[in-house]
């Protein structure tokens, strides 16, 4: 990875922090708001691999837990595991449909909020469950999905301008 | 790139590690450690960045916020609206309980002004038929009613009670055809049977095809043994009949009380010890209905002097109304001619 792309990275994650924190976290349409940290690390990761998947997801979620009061380290190790797992996902596919990403968003979104909620109610930290559990649960899978192509489109974008992970 | 090598695989244990780590020294510690002044750091690296971003987009933010928060608006815009029928519920009630207030005021001053024993009582059925002025009251056997007893309102005569259950009554109303109350003329002390006639205006028979009697000109019951109680108002006299019959006199009678719009009334339980004559009159008399004819049904303080010599003591005696109560202009009132009929000028009405 050289280091224009981890500038790129790290950029998009800042970028990504700070339009979450300021503007997405005022949005939140029936009660739910979108995860963009979630779904530029995820891109992140289906386009350059497990091993940036999970540096992106650590650094993302370590700012993520330094911003929230929630215990330290909790979003950490799920984006950890999550870019990881999108990572490994990637490396199944030659070439990536449209709405490939879309799906692994989709589906690796609920599993974030679902592990979220179960690493919280063991630490005691919040106790997510019930209806807004669900809603959560459903809405911001759907808001991350229909994200995901906008963000992907840059992420691959931003990549081809910088450098081709093929040709490394 | 994309191939999960042994080194990542490393590097992610070594990551979750850490996070494990960081995890268990926060959730052990708590407050006061080296990670609060990491927190700090992060805070004050993003805080500033947030705020400009913030204050940058906040127009922005505010759209999608508000576009975020349709569900929540739309449930405000429902509780509000639901506020708002309440609220208006509630000026509806008041504006009832205020009528309500004023019904229960006018009863209180007649049943005072009689001396009447009364039983207060809401109409709670009007009778079925288009033949029958029928009432059903909320107060029987059980609260002191009995067969006879005469209804009254702020406004005067309502009926008399035909048919007592213990707990509700039915109550004859002054207009049905049935009904016949002996009424006098409060000021010219002229006896004769009221009786109703539905929705049109009361006949009263004066005995006495040479009565004297004036448009305008309050009605009494005039009380008997057993039955309707005296000195409740009746009605004014609205027209008197040319026809001259040889042996009485017909007078259409405008009831004070409005049939359509019942509400509390009272059943005089127990009749007053004197006779209350004309003192029931004193307010219950201006009701100003939109009628045809212009007449002043107040104005018994003044009786014409020609008609009070006629009808002596029983008219008026000392009980005549305040002024206050009078709509009349002036003390002498115009006894204009035509308007008090009798022998002495039996003028054609217009």
């Amino acid at each position: 990875m050289s280091a224009n792309r981890l500038a790129v990275v790290v950029l998009s994650i800042v970028t990504a922090l700070v339009l979450q924190t300021s503007v997405l976290a005022r949005i939140s349409f029936l009660g739910a708001k979108p995860d963009l940290v979630l779904v530029v690390v995820v891109c992140f990761a289906l386009s350059d691999g497990p091993a940036v998947g999970m540096g992106a997801g650590f650094a993302a979620g370590l700012v993520v837990d330094l911003l929230g009061t929630h215990t330290l380290g909790l979003f950490a190790l799920v984006l950890c595991v999550v870019g990881y797992a999108a990572g490994v996902i990637r490396s199944y596919f030659d070439r990536l449909a449209t709405f490939t990403p879309m799906l692994v968003v989709g589906a690796l979104t609920a599993v974030t909020v679902l592990a979220y909620a179960g690493l919280s109610l063991l630490l005691g930290d919040v106790e997510v469950s019930g209806e807004p559990l669900v809603r959560s649960l459903l809405l911001t899978s759907l808001y991350d999905v229909v994200l995901t192509p906008f963000v992907f489109a840059a992420v691959t974008a931003l990549r081809s301008r910088s450098d081709d992970p093929r040709g490394a | 790139m994309y191939r999960d090598s042994r080194r990542t695989r490393i590097v992610l244990a070594l990551l979750i590690l850490t996070s494990f780590t960081l995890i268990t020294i926060d959730y052990r510690a708590g407050e006061g450690t080296a990670l609060r002044g990491l927190r700090t750091a992060a805070a004050a690296v993003f805080g500033p960045v947030q705020r400009a971003v913030t204050s940058g987009v906040r127009p922005i933010g505010n759209a999608l916020a508000t576009l975020g928060d349709l569900g929540g608006l739309n449930d405000e815009v429902h509780s509000l609206r639901a506020e708002n029928q309440e609220l208006r519920n509630q000026l509806h009630q008041v504006d009832d309980l205020r009528r309500e207030n004023d019904a229960l005021r006018k009863l209180n001053g007649l049943t005072a002004r009689g001396g009447y024993k009364t039983v207060r009582c809401r109409v709670v059925a009007l009778g079925p038929g288009n033949f029958e002025w029928t009432a059903t009251v909320d107060c029987g056997s059980r609260d002191g009613i009995s067969k006879d007893q005469t209804v009254v309102n702020g406004d005067g005569l309502v009926g008399k009670v035909v048919e007592v259950a213990p707990f509700t009554s039915l109550v004859l109303l002054a207009i049905d055809p049935q009904f016949t109350v002996i009424g006098r003329l409060a000021v010219h002390g002229t006896t004769g049977p009221v009786t109703g006639n539905g929705l049109r205006p009361m006949e009263m028979q004066l005995l006495a095809p040479t009565a004297l009697v004036s448009i305008g000109e309050a009605i009494v019951s005039n009380g008997v043994q057993g039955g309707i109680v005296s000195g409740v108002p009746i009605g004014v006299v609205t027209k008197v009949s040319t026809a001259r019959s040889v042996v009485t006199r017909t007078v259409e009678v405008r009831p004070f009380v409005d049939f359509t719009a019942l509400d509390t009334v009272a059943v005089v339980v127990e009749p007053p010890r004197r006779d209350p004559r004309n003192a029931v009159l004193v307010t219950a008399t201006p009701t100003p209905t939109p009628s045809a004819t212009p007449s002043q049904p107040a104005c018994l303080a003044s009786p014409s002097p020609g008609a009070s010599g006629a009808s002596g003591a029983s008219g008026a005696p000392g009980g005549t109304p305040s002024p206050g109560a009078s709509p009349c202009p002036s003390a002498t009132p115009t006894p204009t001619p035509g308007r008090t009929f009798g022998t002495p000028r039996p003028t054609p009405t217009p």
